[in-house]
């Protein structure tokens, strides 16, 4: 018994280990960050990394509130902004779409299946390329909508993905009985499936909104710098000197605020946005039920 | 999915629209956005990838397929192959293994199980380009804390410069903390569907601890397991913001990962036309490897 | 059996039925309240954000809304008449200091000119604004010179050659060195200098003066005359024992400022300027660059200098030098605010510049970036928006209306303390006062204007179109030399090799005919 309390300490210090890193970083002065060995409680602890970065306490040096407190909160507001449109459009088109697939077939439907299924696998790496030229055509480099535009490319597509997989696992007898009943199939959809189904499309919307809330590659291409700028180029490029000289506690803090959101949604939810990785489609055309944990 | 036999186009309908024109109906949104998202931006790539770039982002001369020749001939290409397929194997190897030991520890019963099973999951929660910030903070040479606890255990003498060492295997070490936890918890699903008769029988049998794990648990761990290797490895081919905010490639290219190779051909070099070909190139071996998962999954029925 | 099951499961199933349609109103309920807060908060952090005033640099919109009643007036005065706003694209470093310069031109000349920010990676979102032509509000903007080379070969650029005080602006200058870098090899210049500076060596004196090689003031004893010299101090300095590694180069992570930028540094020192600017053939191949090579590799072989500082990025090595760990590293002038920062750095006030680059020739590399404008003929500018546009350009590189040097003076004077061009700035008591405050003693402000006046251009922007790739892949070979995996020798080899191939793929002197 011993020996599980031991391997659980071990694993809790593995997951843990990196943001309790940052956090005690965030709590110190860089110049006693940076001595060795490792001060593990800080022995001068300053709340003022957070203070500055919060625009609440003038940074040291000049004497002026940090510039980057501005482009902190913006970044914030944006992300937020930016992530709950695109979940909340993603989970309509998617959940429409998705229970097209789930429940009738058509023509082509299979070659529509893979398509969403490359949607999802491809690299933004590929991808940037030809979006920022298209979208310098448009006008559409620093702009919500530019950014807003090329997360929905990708998270349309998972939403479908995910929510057939959802709703090709419901008891299909529900909507018989709404047919039965008289509803037309529209009917059917938005007045039996999608309230049966609240639960597994609300975590796909936590699921999207924190995948946009993530990302970071096209955020860096698009819109770093410009009003738009969203949280992860914000923090990115406090590792250059570009935004000016940024010592590593200020970096600590910005993370450990940027880490807040992601960690208490996940936190929340956790479990329903896990399971929907069990209904993947994959795993439901293979024909196995995995209960939930 | 037999559910869908009974929505077939023949059925008569009561307007004007068949079931399958109802259908593409409801999914004609998403194929506006494929088409306009998806399919258009491929063909510009496409288009971008038959030309010859010079730094000054203008087309030279139309150059076929000799990005694609180039691409295959180029031993930057073949090194960063190697280096992405190093780095997937540890991030696979590492979340499997991970995923396997750590769900077979929450599933025995211990005191605050469920704050060690949130607690657990959180690395997935944080986005993979502040996991590549928070280990700066942890590998760092000057005042890195993975440093300060060997020290602090007596192992080394004075701090190390983890990323120079250990390159691109410390780097699949940190994506695979990020990436653990859905492991754990897709493994942990499979733990708790094995029925407890099975143990049972198998105790009373006089099986040991490693027999029962693999007559009894593994047998239903299949499927997670192949769908962890599955999103593991192409999540892992994919991936570009962790190398791209801990270490740009790293040191001389050593962590220079296939997608970060993309990247800095288009948007270091300029070369947009080789870039083009480089993604596709990408592309078509990300798809191959999904493809092929796929095929294997549904081959294979209980 | 069985068919009691079904009954029975019939059953069930057709009271789940009516329970869910019964439920399902209360649950669209639920949905429908669900999806409005979603909307709602969605909505007003949209709002906000789109309502909110870009983060940088606010006082643009002020400063057109106020300078509405004088236009007219000044409009007389300069003989120019007012127009749409001309744009000044830049990167997001210090976007306050240049919406403060912004503001001062505007109000002189009764102007509506405006910043505008470059989102996105900047050169990438810059080069896709210019192919877009007229309309895409390039007007006035930041380049590196290797970047000013291409986009002038595209027929972006407009030569300053004509602009009015063009050369009072040249004589001005306190070092003529820098005007190297602005010509092309078609005879014009192309820009002005935004900032110059220089990557001097830096030391720690603390570390020094424990070595004894520094006075008690952390001053350094006998500056190193030579590379073999300085090398031969980074072993009495490890020999010691004080410190581990003596030596931190810069020899970051980092694709403009990393090694390929000291090895620069190494080159100019010698008097080595790489390339040919007639025929931009790489002239490496000679004894000196192979012993600057070599150098580089004892450095590490011998255990002098810190090879993990490949893996480190700019702001990681600021802070590891910060530590005190190491004696010397070099990095842009203006870093040294840093290193005497108390809150930053355990040894503040002990970091002092080397009075002199080792070296035969000890030149200091110059580095920096320039404003330059766009084509008037690419941009489709009548006259008098031509004039408008050059009127702004020479308010920021040079003087304003009354004839005083003003935009430069808060990038001097304040932190980040970039270099300029006129020696004025390194004169004026106001700079002194601030440098001494901050960080400089009046040894290192010595040292600093000596530099100004001294630094020499770094090699290849002679109309290289292909020098930054060229650069890049320097990154690639460079640590590879300096970790013992390719000797000295074949190192130089590999770079006269990739010189050689990229000049044959992407053009010579001869594409500038």
């Amino acid at each position: 018994m011993i020996i599980i309390y031991v391997m659980v300490a071990a694993v809790v210090v593995w997951s843990g280990f990196p943001i309790y890193t940052t956090v005690l970083i965030s709590l110190m002065d860089t110049a006693e960050a940076v001595l060795t060995p490792t001060h593990w409680i800080p022995q001068q602890p300053t709340l003022d990394w957070y203070g500055r970065i919060l625009a609440l306490v003038p940074d040291a040096t000049t004497g002026k509130m940090l510039a980057y407190a501005d482009t902190f909160k913006a970044g914030f507001v944006n992300s937020i902004a930016v992530a709950c449109v695109v979940a909340l459009l993603s989970v309509v088109i998617g959940s429409v779409a998705g229970y097209a697939f789930a429940r009738f077939s058509f023509r082509r439907k299979n070659a529509w299946l893979i398509s969403i299924l490359i949607s999802r696998s491809l690299p933004a790496a590929a991808m940037a390329i030809p979006f920022f030229y298209m979208f310098h055509q448009a006008g559409l480099i620093g702009t919500y909508q530019g950014l807003i535009i090329t997360y929905l490319s990708f998270e349309i597509p998972l939403a479908t993905w995910v929510l057939l997989g959802y709703f090709a696992n419901l008891p299909v007898e529900t909507e018989r009985a709404g047919r039965i009943d008289g509803l037309g199939r529209l009917g059917v959809l938005f007045r039996v499936v999608i309230p049966e189904s609240i639960g597994g499309v609300a975590s796909v919307g936590i699921l999207l909104f924190l995948l946009s809330w993530s990302e970071f590659f096209f955020a860096y291409i698009l819109v770093t710098g410009s009003p738009a700028q969203t949280v992860p180029p914000a923090v990115s490029q406090l590792t250059t000197i570009m935004a000016g000289l940024s010592p590593p506690p200020e970096l600590a803090a910005s993370l450990v605020i940027t880490m807040i959101p992601a960690l208490v949604l996940g936190a929340i939810f956790q479990k329903y946005i896990l399971r929907l990785k069990i209904v993947d489609p994959v795993v439901a055309r293979a024909g196995e039920e995995i209960p939930f944990a | 999915m037999t559910q869908t036999a009974r929505n077939s186009g023949s059925a008569k309908p009561k307007r004007g629209l068949t079931d399958s024109q109802f259908a593409l109906f409801l999914i004609a949104p998403l194929v506006i956005f494929q088409a306009a998202l998806t399919v258009y931006p491929s063909a510009v790539a496409l288009w971008m990838s038959l030309q010859k770039f010079n730094p000054s982002g203008q087309v030279m001369r139309f150059y076929g397929l000799g990005n694609y020749i180039d691409a295959f001939s180029d031993p930057g290409v073949q090194a960063s192959t190697v280096i992405s397929i190093e780095y997937t194997a540890t991030i696979v190897a590492v979340t499997v293994l991970l995923g396997l030991g750590v769900s077979l520890l929450l599933n025995e019963q211990f005191r605050g199980r469920s704050i060690v099973r949130v607690l657990v999951i959180l690395p997935w929660a944080i986005p993979e380009y502040a996991t590549a910030l928070l280990y700066g903070n942890v590998y760092s040479q000057t005042y890195g804390t993975l440093n300060g606890l060997l020290m602090a255990l007596g192992l080394i003498k004075e701090y190390l410069p983890i990323i120079s060492i250990g390159t691109i295997w410390v780097l699949a070490l940190a994506y695979a903390w990020h990436y653990a936890p859905l492991a754990i918890f897709f493994f942990l699903g499979s733990l708790q569907s094995v029925p407890e008769d099975l143990y049972r029988q198998a105790r009373v049998d006089g099986a040991s601890a490693f027999r029962r794990f693999k007559t009894v648990t593994l047998p239903y761990m299949r499927y997670a397991l192949l769908i962890i290797l599955v999103l593991a490895t192409t999540d892992a081919l994919k991936s570009l913001d962790l190398v791209w905010n801990l270490t740009q490639g790293g040191p001389s290219g050593m962590t220079r990962v296939l997608t970060y190779y993309v990247y800095r051909a288009t948007f270091v070099l300029g070369n947009l036309g080789y870039g083009a070909a480089l993604s596709f190139i990408l592309l078509v071996l990300i798809i191959a490897v999904t493809a092929i998962c796929f095929i294997v999954l549904t081959r294979r029925r209980r | 059996m069985s068919t009691q099951k079904k009954e029975s499961e019939k059953k069930t199933k057709n009271t789940n039925v009516n329970v869910t349609r019964r439920q399902a109103l209360s649950k669209m309920g639920a949905a429908a309240v669900g999806a409005a807060a979603i909307v709602v908060v969605g909505g007003v952090a949209y709002y906000l954000s789109t309502s909110q005033a870009p983060p940088s640099p606010p006082p643009t919109t002020t400063a057109a809304a106020t300078t509405q009643a004088a236009t007219t007036q000044a409009a007389t005065q300069t003989g120019l008449t007012a127009g749409p706003p001309v744009y000044f694209n830049i990167w997001a470093y210090h976007p306050e200091i240049v919406a403060a310069n912004m503001q001062i031109f505007n109000q002189e000349y009764g102007e509506n000119c405006e910043v505008l920010q470059v989102p996105g990676d900047y050169y990438a979102s810059l080069l896709t604004k210019f192919m877009t032509g007229a309309g895409s509000r390039m007007d006035m903007m930041y380049l590196h010179s290797d970047y000013m080379t291409r986009y002038y070969k595209a027929g972006w650029i407009q030569p300053v050659n004509d602009e009015e005080h063009c050369n009072e602006i040249r004589n001005d200058y306190g070092n003529k060195n820098l005007l190297e870098v602005l010509m092309m090899p078609d005879g014009n210049q192309c820009g002005w200098v935004y900032f110059n500076g220089t990557v001097p060596i830096q030391y720690n004196g603390k570390v020094l003066q424990k070595a004894g090689l520094a006075d008690d003031t952390g001053h350094i004893k006998s500056s190193p005359k030579t590379w073999d010299d300085f090398v031969q101090m980074c072993r009495d300095l490890v020999k010691s024992k004080v410190v581990k590694y003596a030596y931190l180069p810069k020899w970051i992570q980092c694709g403009t400022c990393g090694i390929n930028e000291i090895f620069d540094e190494y080159c100019i020192s010698e008097g080595e300027l790489q390339f040919d600017p007639k025929t931009q053939e790489p002239t490496l191949e000679n004894d000196r660059v192979l012993h600057i090579l070599e150098n580089m590799r004892t450095l590490v072989a011998e255990n002098l200098a810190d090879p993990g500082v490949l893996a480190l990025n700019e702001q990681d090595h600021i802070t590891t030098f910060c530590a005190g760990k190491h004696a010397f590293t070099e990095v842009h002038d203006y870093d040294l605010v840093a290193f005497n920062d108390p809150a930053q750095s355990p040894d503040a006030g002990w970091y002092h510049w080397l009075p002199a680059q080792p070296g035969s020739k000890g030149w200091y590399p110059y580095m920096g970036a320039l404003y330059c404008i766009s084509s008037h003929e690419y941009m489709k500018r009548s006259n008098n928006e031509a004039k408008r546009l050059e009127r702004l350009h020479q308010f920021y590189a040079w003087k304003d209306k009354n004839g005083n040097y003003v935009a430069g003076k808060q990038w001097i004077q304040s932190p980040p303390f970039l270099g300029q061009p006129y020696t004025q700035y390194y004169d004026d008591p106001a700079t002194k006062e601030a440098w001494l405050k901050q960080t400089y003693d009046e040894g290192d402000m010595a040292v600093r204007r000596n530099a100004h006046l001294t630094a020499v251009v770094p090699p290849g922007y002679h109309g290289m179109v292909w020098y930054s790739n060229w650069h890049e892949y320097l990154m690639d070979i460079l640590p590879k030399m300096v970790l013992g995996e390719v000797t000295p020798r074949d190192a130089l080899t590999s770079l006269i090799d990739t010189a050689n191939s990229l000049r044959k793929e992407y053009g010579g002197p001869e594409i500038w005919k």
